[in-house]
């Protein structure tokens, strides 16, 4: 296990270099660049910020210094001769200047956002853990009866309402019509009642999809001898199910639970656009149209990261609940 | 929070009771000791920046959010009066020679930073250096083209040219530490509208240097305001800075920025009482405007802005290019008070010239007018000129995808195939594709907008429209019109400006290389309790000029 | 009757050592919570099933699987289930310890009395005290049958646990003298391993463990060696044998496999079309059948004693439709002596040469036109 782990994580080294690659060429194939503006500046001045930013470089050049901290150019490296920006790479751990946020490097915005995101991410997961499976196993021991329609109907909907849609009509019903909590926030850190909304508005799909999963997973379950052998043996009817049935029912649950973490973790996005959480989910998106190039970059390694490590750890975690796998 | 919208609640509940109980009651008190005292209203202003400020350094910002805080904390050598005209900033004031090349800025005497440090006339000096320097590479730096030197930096390459020395030769010096002189390659006229930029304010050099100068544990203030909180991505908080003395105390005691990047949630703020001025997101104007009580709070006004369709004049093969029957009839084709009404939902109103009115040289002049049949003789005329049918027209319109074109767009395409049974193909581009699509290859009819810098008509002219302008997108170039422009620039005073700009308009007008749509116009709500805002059509975000001498009036909440 | 009255008439009772202080609320469980901890015989019969009918409420129809069947078993007996597929084997089996599936499943009517107890009265409660505890039962496919996410010791000790009020040390205990003594080696060492750790026949050999655990009056074995391969099949039948005769348990054997039933059981029930067609001592009914469709369960079989794997040989004709049987003799669209009167009736089971001889036919009734 131990030696499996490890060539996991190695792996995903090349894993991240190959998506670097991709993301990095593909965001300077793109038209356009940082420094387009509907009101444009001259071209002596965009050329000023390519130089200072080192963007007149051949973009593997650009590349290689975003790796660094191979010193390639050296007069573009070096600050004080033409004062342009130098930067360690990634491997010295900085990831470079920001594009738009021009008094802040990527390391500080990401810093600053990071653990918001993830926190913001982590409660949503747990919540919807929490409500999701006992709804998708409550919904299939009562199948066809009304906590199974009330779950369904639960589930359709989480499913079908994007999450902008809820995030704006929990915004709508519980802040501005209701008042009972602040549209915006001004205190993440100090004030629990400012992750309500978010969280049950980034909750609603994962819940759902956990739910669905759940349910027709037990159902699967239910129907199976191993089951019918506990029922044989006396087992009352609760152990069955929490004994019997339920880990048997998670394992394919699992298997989304992964992409659904890293998905919770990186892709906040709108909840955190919708009620002006300050994590990093927004540059996400935003950093793309305003090609800022380093945000790009970093935006991507993390989700690209995020998604790796909780794929491996589904696949651990699959270790742990279905005995019949094991890794070598 | 809680807290203070369960107190508020309670204090309005006895006001109510103890206004009941006064009316019931019998006794005859005289009204001044049982009126209820509501206490003074802490002077505290919220506003909504939308997120994040790009920069909080004055020399790098070019963008509305940063320049909304910066206008609070900074004060350059001159400012503006409610209607906008120049008035004295931190300069008391200024002479222009008699050739018109130079500008003698005179401090006020005794300005200090936040930080207590005396503001001296050699900070100008670095804070204008430090604009045009290349190696700074601030967005702005194109203002200071006129300088002497100027635009031989703005061309300098770093990694070749001597920068240090032609710095040193930079038209700008401090003979004493109240005195600030600007030399001038030649005499531009509206150049003190140029000191009214936050690019232009005074920095310290020791402040600058500073690892993180902009955070607000360094930042050094020399506005009416200081920077006591940046929390990243979520507020900004401003209190007034005690140690400015270049104008009027400010009134505020606080203005506190929140980041709320979804519009209808900073609506929402706003309707909440969490945030004293609100912007309405165009899908929310129709319900703001029949809510009895919001209609109350809406504040209208005009923004020195114009939306517009440009005809790409790049090609010289291009129809466009070809045929001014063309352009005309593509213009007066478009019906642009309906397009107001029903393209707009009613707010704003028809642009009929490239100035905007508001600014000085706006000429009241429908240059062009909604004309079916004029269109459609002129849509002939210039087909017989190029020798084709309608059928051979293949015209592209070009707009970017993000933001709510569509329904102009189709607007305009239903006018033109009415008028002229064409079909003109829309064809949208992400924003940063589009802009970049603009500069090389623009299409035949391409949507864009523009935003005064500063309330000058050189701004929508020469920035805009003459023949070397970046912003030029269409590519129409006029040298006539750029003579016009060169001479009104070395006019000593607006009013022997004003008729040459607009000359030069005129012209402009008459080669039709552009469809102006609309002027921009504000639709902002204000809280009936926030008193002396003072709106200018200069503004981007409403009141942003003069938010320190606002005031609040007591009211409960 | 007024609830008051109800709960005057059936108290509930806490027995005090019944294993997880299960209210026995009906007077059936009553009788069942005093006889649990014992094995001394209660009635004079083990199991007596009378009229047992069990139905399916499918989309189709209605589908008779089980339809009034009765039959007896003695303490200490071994019975064979013998039909096609498809006739009601399992579903009786099932039913005797009511896990039919339900929904759809449905137990009609009848009555299933168990050392004196009556089944089909008991409370869901009170039957779940019986199953495991009174009554085992092993499953034809021991790769399915296990948990697999759970070890197999926690497996085995689970229902000692639960019946035989066990610490969980005692139970353990339980379990590793179980396994050894359905014949796993190192006993001990593999209570921790999972069912995919182990072969099918060891699987079903912890199966019959799990089944055993807490020394029931009643194994009841669907097709238990169906899954496994005839060397395993003789091993495992074996092992079923020796320990029920060491325990004293009887056993109700279903089978496919004549020569099975012919090796293990006392007594055999043919069944068809979810009724028992003949009944009787194995002799009897191997040797001197009375129903044309035993005999054509065994025509093709040379020699019933040496034939221990032999299949039931396929008749000719489809198996009748569970969802709508007419009033006749449901063998007769297959039957080669089918006359107009069997087409019309359906005969009663009555009686034959041979105790206990019963047979569903008219053809070999005395005075029949079948010698
Ligand atoms: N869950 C169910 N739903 C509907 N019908 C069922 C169900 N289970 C069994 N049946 C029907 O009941 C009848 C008896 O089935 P049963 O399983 O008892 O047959 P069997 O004799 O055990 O056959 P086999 O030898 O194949 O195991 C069959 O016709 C079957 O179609
Ligand atoms: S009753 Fe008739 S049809 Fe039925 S088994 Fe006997 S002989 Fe055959
Ligand atoms: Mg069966």
């Amino acid at each position: 296990m131990g030696a499996y782990l490890i060539r996991r994580v190695l792996w995903i080294i090349p894993v991240l270099f190959v998506v670097s690659i991709i993301t990095f060429s593909l965001m300077h194939a793109v038209p356009g660049g940082p420094w387009s503006k509907e009101k444009k500046l001259p071209p002596s001045v965009i050329e000023h910020l390519d130089q200072k930013y080192n963007l007149d470089e051949p973009v593997f050049i650009q590349y290689l210094n975003w790796v660094g901290p191979l010193q390639f150019d050296e007069g573009a490296l070096q600050r004080d001769e033409a004062d342009n920006l130098v930067f360690g790479g990634l491997l010295a751990g900085d990831l470079g200047p920001s594009y738009k946020y021009l008094d802040r490097s990527v390391n500080d915005i990401v810093a600053d956002g990071i653990w918001v995101t993830v926190q913001l991410g982590l409660m949503s997961f747990i919540l919807s853990v929490i409500v999701g499976i006992p709804l998708g196993v409550i919904a299939a021991l009562r199948h066809n009866g009304i906590p199974d329609y009330a779950a369904t109907f639960v589930s359709i909907i989480g499913i079908a309402t994007p999450t902008f849609v809820a995030s704006i009509l929990l915004l709508v019903v519980f802040s501005i019509a209701l008042g009972w909590f602040q549209p915006n926030s001004l205190d993440w850190r100090t004030d629990p009642s400012s992750w309500v909304l978010p969280v049950i508005a980034l909750s609603l799909f994962p819940i759902a999809q956990i739910a669905r999963y759940t349910r027709a997973s037990m159902l699967e379950v239910t129907r199976r001898d191993y089951v019918r052998t506990a029922h044989s043996k006396g087992v009352k009817e609760g152990s069955v199910v929490v004994v019997h049935m339920i880990r048997n029912a998670l394992i394919p649950v699992v298997t989304i639970l992964g992409p659904l973490l890293a998905f919770l973790i990186t892709g906040s996005f709108i909840t955190e656009f919708i009620f002006s959480v300050p994590g990093i989910g927004r540059y996400y998106v935003t950093s793309i149209g305003q090609r800022d190039y380093g945000v790009i970059m970093a935006m991507t390694m993390l989700y690209a990261a995020a998604i790796a490590i909780m794929n491996l750890v589904v696949d651990v975690l699959y270790a742990y609940i279905d005995p019949r796998i094991r890794y070598s | 929070m809680w807290f203070k919208r369960v107190m508020g609640a309670m204090v309005a509940l006895t006001v109510v009771l103890a206004a009941c109980t006064a009316d019931t009651g019998t006794s005859q008190e005289p009204s001044g000791s049982s009126t209820p005292s509501v206490a003074p209203a802490e002077q505290v202003l919220r506003v909504d920046i939308g997120g994040e400020p790009p920069t909080l350094d004055p020399t790098a910002a070019t963008d509305s959010a940063s320049i909304q805080v910066l206008r609070s904390l900074t004060y350059p050598l001159a400012y503006f009066d409610e209607d906008l005209n120049i008035v004295p900033g931190l300069a008391e004031s200024w002479d222009v020679s008699e050739d018109g090349q130079t500008i003698t800025f005179h401090l006020k005497s005794d300005l200090k930073y936040s930080n207590g440090d005396p503001i001296v006339a050699g900070d100008f000096v670095y804070s204008w250096k430090r604009l045009i320097d290349p190696r700074t590479a601030a967005g702005y730096s194109y203002v200071m083209a006129d300088v002497v030197g100027g635009s031989e930096l703005l061309g300098a390459d770093p990694e070749v040219d001597d920068i240090d020395a032609m710095l040193d030769a930079f038209g700008v010096s401090a003979p004493d530490d109240s005195t600030f002189v600007v030399s001038l390659a030649h005499a531009a006229s509206y150049f003190v509208y140029i000191a009214t930029l936050w690019v232009t304010v005074p920095l310290q050099e020791s402040w600058t240097s500073t690892e993180g100068f902009t955070e607000a544990e360094n930042y050094v203030s020399s506005g009416p305001m200081k920077l006591t909180t940046w929390e990243h991505n979520a507020q900004i908080v401003l209190e007034a800075n005690e140690n400015w003395s270049a104008g009027p105390a400010p009134t505020l005691e606080r203005i506190e920025m929140a980041m709320i990047a979804d519009p209808a949630a900073s609506l929402g703020a706003y309707e909440t009482d969490d945030l004293d001025i609100g912007s309405v997101p165009s899908q929310d104007v129709a319900r703001v405007q029949e809510d009895p009580e919001l209609s109350q709070e809406v504040l209208q006004g005009t923004v020195l802005s114009i939306y517009y369709f440009g005809f790409d004049l790049k090609d010289p093969n291009g129809p466009f290019a070809q045929s001014l029957n063309l352009r005309k009839a593509f213009t007066e084709a478009i019906d642009r008070e309906t397009m107001i009404t029903v393209a707009f939902g009613g707010i704003g109103t028809v642009a009929y010239s490239l100035v905007p009115p508001g600014m000085p040289g706006y000429q009241d002049t429908k240059f062009w007018e909604y004309n079916l049949e004029q269109a459609q003789a002129d849509f002939a005329a210039g087909l017989s000129e190029l020798g084709i049918t309608a059928a051979d027209l293949h015209l592209q319109i070009g707009f970017n995808a993000d933001s709510n074109h569509e329904n102009k767009v189709e607007f305009m395409q239903g006018q033109w195939s009415t008028a002229f049974g064409v079909t003109v193909e829309p064809v949208s581009l992400e924003w940063g594709a589009y802009l970049s699509r603009l500069s090389e290859d623009p299409f035949d009819i391409f949507r864009l907008g523009w935003g005064a810098d500063y309330p000058h008509p050189n701004n929508f002219l020469t920035d805009l429209i003459s023949c070397s302008s970046g912003n030029n997108n269409g590519g129409y170039c006029n040298e006539e019109v750029d003579a016009l422009l060169a001479e009104a620039a070395v006019k000593a005073t607006l009013d022997e400006q004003v008729p040459l700009y607009n000359q030069a308009q005129e012209q402009v007008m008459a080669d039709a290389p552009i469809i102006t749509i609309r002027n921009g116009a504000r639709f902002t709500l204000i809280k009936p309790w926030v008193q002396n805002l003072v709106p200018t059509s200069q503004d981007s975000s409403t009141g942003e000029l003069f938010y320190s001498w606002i005031t609040i009036a007591p009211h409960e909440m | 009757m007024t609830l008051s009255e109800e709960s005057a008439q059936a108290p509930s009772v806490v027995v005090e050592d019944l294993p997880d202080s299960v209210e026995v609320a009906t007077e059936e469980g009553r009788r069942m919570a005093a006889q649990l901890h014992d094995k001394q015989p209660h009635a004079k019969r083990l199991l007596e099933v009378r009229n047992l009918t069990t139905q399916f409420f499918t989309r189709e129809g209605v589908v008779h699987a089980v339809d009034e069947v009765s039959f007896d078993l003695d303490y200490g007996e071994t019975l064979g289930l013998v039909g096609e597929s498809g006739c009601g084997k399992s579903v009786t089996a099932l039913s005797l310890v009511r896990l039919v599936p339900s929904p759809p499943g449905r137990i009609v009517s009848g009555q299933i009395i168990f050392d004196g107890v009556d089944i089909l009265k008991l409370s869901n409660a009170e039957m779940r005290l019986m199953r495991g505890k009174k009554i085992g039962f092993i499953f034809q496919d021991p790769m399915t049958s296990l948990n697999p996410t759970l070890p197999i010791g926690f497996q085995i000790s689970e229902s000692a646990k639960l019946h035989l009020n066990l610490s969980r040390r005692a139970a353990d205990d339980r379990a590793v003298e179980l396994l050894s003594k359905v014949g796993i080696p190192r006993a001990r060492d593999r209570m921790k391993d999972y069912p995919h750790q182990f072969s099918g026949g060891m699987r079903q050999r912890v199966m019959i463990a799990i089944a055993l655990a807490c020394d029931p009056m009643l194994l009841l074995a669907d097709e238990p060696t169906t899954a496994l391969d005839v060397t395993i099949q003789a091993q495992i039948l074996d092992l079923i044998r020796s320990l029920s005769e060491e325990f004293g348990t009887a056993v109700i054997l279903i089978t496919h496999d004549l020569g099975i039933a012919a090796g293990m059981c006392h007594r055999v029930n043919v069944m068809y079309a979810g009724r028992i067609a003949e009944t009787g001592l194995v002799d009897d009914v191997f040797e001197h059948a009375r129903h044309p469709y035993s005999w054509g369960l065994m025509d093709s079989l040379p020699r019933l004693t040496d034939a221990r794997s032999a299949r039931l040989r396929t008749i000719e004709g489809l198996p009748p439709d569970l969802l709508d049987p007419g009033p006749e003799c449901r063998f007769s669209p297959r039957c080669h002596y089918v006359t107009d009167r069997c087409r019309t009736a359906e005969p009663e089971l009555s009686s034959r040469e041979g105790e206990g001889h019963l047979a569903r036919c008219f053809g070999t009734e005395p005075g029949g036109w079948i010698a």
